[in-house]
């Protein structure tokens, strides 16, 4: 699962750098979110544990539980990454507006 | 007294009203700003557990000597800047009502992932606010270099929690005395993060078109207020939670003194205002963090705040000048404070601090950085110091002849333009620009309030009491 994780932050690293299209760009970025959000959840795993619910049949607290706090974290994480991602594609329409393309190289250096 | 969490929800209460009220929203942001600048001084100073939840299952706002400083730095100083800039608010007060609470959040937050957060805040405002400018490209390459940077960020502070089981700044460091990291990777991936919002380099790249293209409420709230604040949390960061061994502080400070030094000599090759204030910002940010680093906190404080103050009004005035003036160059628009008086003087004192000529508050910094410097037997930093106040002063002193000299005007093919500044804007610079002379000549006060928020930083004097821990194992 870590592994995992950091795979697809390098992926969207990759895609950052080599990509000038405004959507890719989002979508590496939205890539490397999903990457570390699965780090995160990854580090509070347990193997043979539960869900940190206290139910009917887990009624006690001495039970072994996986950490819950990195799921905390990543919805957290998550509503961020959905913030920043709107913002990102309300930019790209306003470029696309303005030069009529997705691509930053054809916008140019300062517009 | 107040608790300190008021200062982080009227604002957050103000934005949601101002979104539903928008007719009054304007009012709203002027009512907030104003409130807070009003509250900062009636808080009281201790630690508030959000939701009555103790560290570290809980959010904790700590609030001691150096928290304070930096909050009165940051609320009179925005307070200020929503009044003299009234008029650029218009359809942005909320998100700079939500720029407010995030700014304070910042300087309080005890916990790391709760810094993520306001630190995600932050910037998310800052892309919006920024983005009047028109420059939307400029914005995107902005916006992407500081995702990134949040993102390394947080991968350090998970990997942080997965190494000491908490996030909560005092129980990290307190952990990290007793058991130092066997690997510096997740401090390298926080510097990066911070390095980011604090422009050193080599992840200060979004600068030079975002400030490069400022108005005079953008230039002033980004390349000052936001500035400061950010440089306040990296000194808390990277003196009072994290412990770094040796080889990475030296490092870092190699790479603080890069950022200096090529920051004040692309400020001396420009010859555009708003060019000059970056970078002369860029490098600024360095030296600081160099003094944050190498434990001369109380330097650093007063530093920050005659950067702050400075930066303020000169960015403001090159908004200005850049916004309603044909041309930002300082040739063409030489002879340019002879029309425009008030603003010409308060440049110009402001630009004389940042020199660190004596009678000036500039000067009371550089000669307590200097003689703290002195005092620890260190002789190789002050010479780096001295350089870049030599080439600082150089292109200041420039600048503002330029932009006095009437003989220009002839050749100049500028119109001779008066800026149109409201009678409170001139008297509200000029006072502030006055400030200087003030705290240059009677420095007390100030340097025993950065003497007292150092010590805070430095010893570590708060703490409490653990009976929990998270963590996976």
């Amino acid at each position: 699962m870590h592994i995992f994780g950091f795979i697809l932050i390098l992926i969207g690293i990759y895609g950052l750098i080599t990509k000038n299209n405004i959507i890719k760009m989002i979508i590496s970025l939205n890539v490397m979110e999903v990457g570390l959000n699965l780090f995160i959840v990854s580090t509070g795993y347990r193997e043979g544990s539960l869900a940190p619910i206290l139910t009917g049949e887990n009624p006690s607290t001495v039970l072994d539980f996986v950490d819950p706090l990195p799921q905390a974290l990543v919805l957290t994480s998550i509503v961020i990454g959905v913030g920043t991602t709107a913002l990102g594609l309300a930019f790209a329409r306003k470029i696309y507006q303005k030069h009529n393309t997705f691509n930053l190289m054809e916008v140019g250096v300062g517009e | 007294m107040m608790q300190s969490v008021y200062l982080i929800a009227l604002p957050l209460l103000l934005a949601f009203a101002s979104m539903v009220f928008k007719k009054l929203s304007k009012s709203l942001l002027l009512l907030g700003s104003l409130s807070n600048a009003v509250m900062v001084f009636l808080i009281e100073r201790g630690d508030v557990f959000l939701g009555g939840y103790e560290p570290p299952y809980g959010i904790v706002l700590h609030l001691a000597d150096y928290g304070y400083y930096s909050l009165v730095v940051l609320n009179l100083s925005f307070a200020l800047l929503m009044m003299i800039a009234f008029s650029r608010t218009y359809k942005i007060a909320p998100v700079l009502l939500i720029t407010l609470a995030s700014l304070n959040g910042l300087i309080m937050t005890g916990d790391l992932f709760n810094l993520f957060v306001f630190l995600e805040i932050s910037s998310i405002a800052s892309f919006i606010i920024v983005s009047a400018n028109g420059r939307f490209a400029d914005v995107f390459n902005y916006m992407v270099m500081a995702i990134v940077g949040s993102l390394l960020y947080l991968l350090g502070i998970i990997l942080l929690y997965s190494t000491y089981g908490t996030l909560n700044m005092v129980k990290i460091h307190q952990l990290m005395v007793l058991s130092p990291l066997k690997s510096q990777i997740p401090v390298i991936l926080i510097f990066a993060g911070i390095a980011v919002e604090v422009k050193l380099a080599p992840f200060n790249g979004w600068v030079k078109k975002i400030l490069g293209n400022s108005n005079e409420l953008s230039g002033p709230l980004i390349g000052s207020i936001y500035a400061g604040v950010m440089l306040l949390v990296f000194g808390r960061l990277f003196t009072d939670v994290l412990v770094l061994d040796s080889g990475l502080v030296k490092t870092l400070t190699m790479v603080a003194l890069f950022t200096m030094l090529a920051g004040e000599a692309a400020a001396f090759d420009s010859r555009r205002i708003r060019e000059i204030l970056l970078y002369s910002s860029i490098a600024q940010s360095g030296l600081s963090a160099v003094r944050f680093r190498n434990g001369y906190g109380s330097a650093a404080l007063l530093s920050v705040l005659g950067n702050v103050v400075s930066k303020f009004i000169m960015y403001f005035i090159a908004g200005k000048i850049g916004t309603e003036g044909a041309s930002d160059d300082i040739n063409e628009l030489s002879g340019s404070f002879a029309d425009n008086k008030a603003m010409g003087l308060a440049f110009t004192l402001a630009s004389l601090s940042m020199s660190g000529l004596p009678l000036f508050y500039g000067f009371v910094v550089k000669v307590n950085v200097l003689y703290n410097i002195f005092m620890s037997g260190g002789y190789l930093l002050p010479v780096f110091i001295l350089v870049d106040s030599l080439v600082e002063g150089a292109y200041m002193i420039r600048m503002i002849g330029r932009l006095w000299n009437v003989d220009g005007w002839e050749r100049a093919p500028r119109e001779r333009i008066r800026y149109s500044f409201g009678i409170f804007t001139r008297v509200s610079v000029l006072a502030l620009s006055l400030l200087l002379v003030v705290l240059g000549l009677l420095p007390g006060g100030v340097t025993e309030l950065a003497g007292n928020a150092s010590e805070d930083l430095s010893q570590g004097r708060y703490s409490y009491e653990f009976n929990l821990e998270g963590g996976s194992e």
